[in-house]
This record gives structure tokens, C-alpha cells and sequence, in this order.
């Protein structure tokens, strides 16, 4: 399962990574085209920004760490395999672990933890998430557990 | 001996049924030797002594402490093989579950899930297991005849 996790947070890592990029650069042509200076660069949290000596090494800084929550979400979608774990302990394991790194990771780079309103949004809204995303796959899950169900009647009347 | 054919759309699986005026140690015989060209078998340990059992008798194989088992009604026997060596080489009959685990669909009884989303699988002897719900569809299409490996 380790190999598994590892493998699935390196291509999740990857594809992050290319994401962001391409947005960046959208972006990066938008901000040319609205401002008229072709030096012109996507705009960055005042704070993150102070920790660079300039705002393309910030930049790239801060699309390892979309990478690191892609790695993050990647690795902890093994938790989905765990059969012996109820769908409500996945989701909360996995709300947690993956919390770990984009908390730190959104306070860092975007400054979340400036104002606790915005904090308590995210949050909020990542909870509302993880509870309608988790409660339609547990009625999914109940609606084919009953059709095989069913499978199983028919068949043990076929055959009795 | 005579050997004839009873086609009838009630047979959803092929039966073969032996007819004599009493059991005797011949028909016993000839039950054996159709039980064996029917179902394949395969080479399980027990202790240390290899056996040969049919696959149709497997309720299922698991994995644990980093071996591989394969339970039947009355013993558990350990198997040189991987899972999915196994899934490949087994017949339609058996169906993955999880990532540990490949169970005999004819020996599934039911199924249900619990309040918290743990999908739970009841085979024959009264063996009780866990279903991991990427496989939930496997096994519906499997039970539904769909081919999928």
C-alpha cells in the first residue's frame, strides 16, 4: 500500500505542478494584456512575496507547494482501500491528513490565517465537501449492495 | 452406462445428475471423477504437506501477515501464490473484493452496509468480511454474468 500511496502522490504531485503552471501563464498573458507591461507578473500575497529576493522565484516556490497538496490528496487516496474502515472514518482520516499540509501550505503562500472569517470559510466549505461528496458515494454504494442483493435471491431461488 | 442430455430452460447452470437403484462405492467413484474433470483444483499447503483441492470448494483467499490463505468450509490452507497471480489464473467464479481479499461468488450470501458506510459480505460458513467499495461494482457485474477480466 505504501508503494501504492508513493506512486499515486508522485503523479498527483506532477500533475499539480503542470496545472499550475498553465494557469500561471493564462494568467501571466492576462495581466500583459490588462496592464500593457509585458515584465508584468501574476500578483502575489505581499507577505509570501517579502521571503523572496524576487516575485519568479516566489512564483515557482509556490507551485512546488500546489505540488506538495496535489502529493498530499495523491498519497492519502489510498484510504479508500482500507475496506475494514467505515466511509465516515476515510473521509475524516483523510479530511485530516490532507488538512495538515494545505492549511499550513494556504497560510504560508496566501495568507488563510489573516483573517479567521476567511479561515472559517474554507474550512467550513472543505467540511461541506468532504460531507456531500462522501454521503452521495455512501447512497451509491447502499443502491448496488441492494441490486446484488437481489442478484443473490434470484440466484438462490434458480438454484434451490 | 447410458449418458444422455436433459435440456430444459429451468437448468440456468449445466447440473449433472447421477441416477442409480442405490449409492455404492462405484457411483461414489464416478462422482469423484466428475467433481475433478469438472472443477479445477489447485495446490494449497497444509502444515507442510501439499493438497490439491477443487476450486469450487474455496469460500475464499485472503491475504495476511504477508501470506496468502485460501479458506474452505472446514480449514484454512496457505498458498505460494500472490493475489493477483491468483486473479488472473482463477476461473470467473471468483471475484476481488478488496485489496486483500478474493472471494468465491457462489458462496456469497448476502450483503449489507452499516450506518457508517462499512460494506460488509457474509459467506457460507459463516465467515463474516469487508468489501472495499471500488470493488462493490466488480462484484455486481460479476454476479450479473458481465466478463470484466
Amino acid at each position: 500500500m505504501l508503494k501504492k500511496s508513493l506512486s499515486r502522490g508522485v503523479v498527483s504531485f506532477a500533475l499539480c505542478v503542470t496545472v499550475n503552471i498553465i494557469v500561471l501563464m493564462i494568467k501571466t498573458v492576462n495581466t500583459v494584456n490588462t496592464t500593457g507591461n509585458v515584465q508584468a507578473m501574476p500578483e502575489l500575497v505581499p507577505e509570501y512575496a517579502a521571503f523572496f529576493e524576487n516575485p519568479f522565484m516566489a512564483l515557482m516556490v509556490q507551485t512546488l507547494f500546489c505540488g506538495l497538496i496535489g502529493f498530499a490528496f495523491g498519497c492519502c487516496s489510498v484510504i479508500v482501500d482500507i475496506a475494514r474502515w467505515s466511509m465516515v472514518k476515510q473521509a475524516v482520516v483523510h479530511f485530516l491528513l490532507t488538512a495538515f499540509v494545505w492549511v499550513p501550505v494556504s497560510i504560508f503562500c496566501w495568507g488563510l490565517g489573516r483573517y479567521l472569517i476567511s479561515f472559517i470559510s474554507v474550512f467550513l466549505s472543505m467540511v461541506f465537501t468532504y460531507t456531500v461528496v462522501w454521503t452521495c458515494q455512501i447512497m451509491i454504494c447502499r443502491r448496488e449492495v441492494a441490486r446484488i442483493n437481489e442478484q443473490l435471491i434470484q440466484r438462490d431461488k434458480a438454484t434451490s | 452406462m447410458k449418458i444422455s442430455f436433459w435440456i430444459h430452460e429451468k437448468y440456468k447452470e449445466p447440473e449433472i445428475v447421477i441416477c442409480g437403484a442405490q449409492k455404492t462405492k462405484e457411483l461414489e467413484e464416478l462422482r469423484q471423477t466428475v467433481s475433478e474433470a469438472v472443477d479445477e483444483t489447485i495446490t494449497v499447503y497444509d502444515d507442510r504437506d501439499a493438497v490439491r483441492i477443487t476450486q469450487g470448494g474455496i469460500i475464499r483467499f485472503y491475504a495476511a501477515r504477508q501470506r496468502v490463505y485460501a479458506q474452505t468450509r472446514d480449514k484454512t490452507y496457505l498458498v505460494h501464490a500472490r493475489l493477483y497471480e491468483l486473479e488472473e489464473s482463477l476461473k470467473k467464479q471468483f471475484v476481488r473484493i478488496s485489496n486483500s481479499e478474493i472471494v468465491n461468488i457462489k458462496k456469497i450470501r448476502r450483503m449489507d452496509t452499516s450506518m457508517s458506510g462499512t460494506i460488509h459480505m457474509y459467506l457460507q460458513a459463516d465467515i463474516e468480511t469487508y468489501v472495499s467499495r471500488r470493488y462493490v461494482s466488480r462484484i455486481r457485474d460479476s454476479l450479473m454474468g458481465k466478463e470484466f477480466y
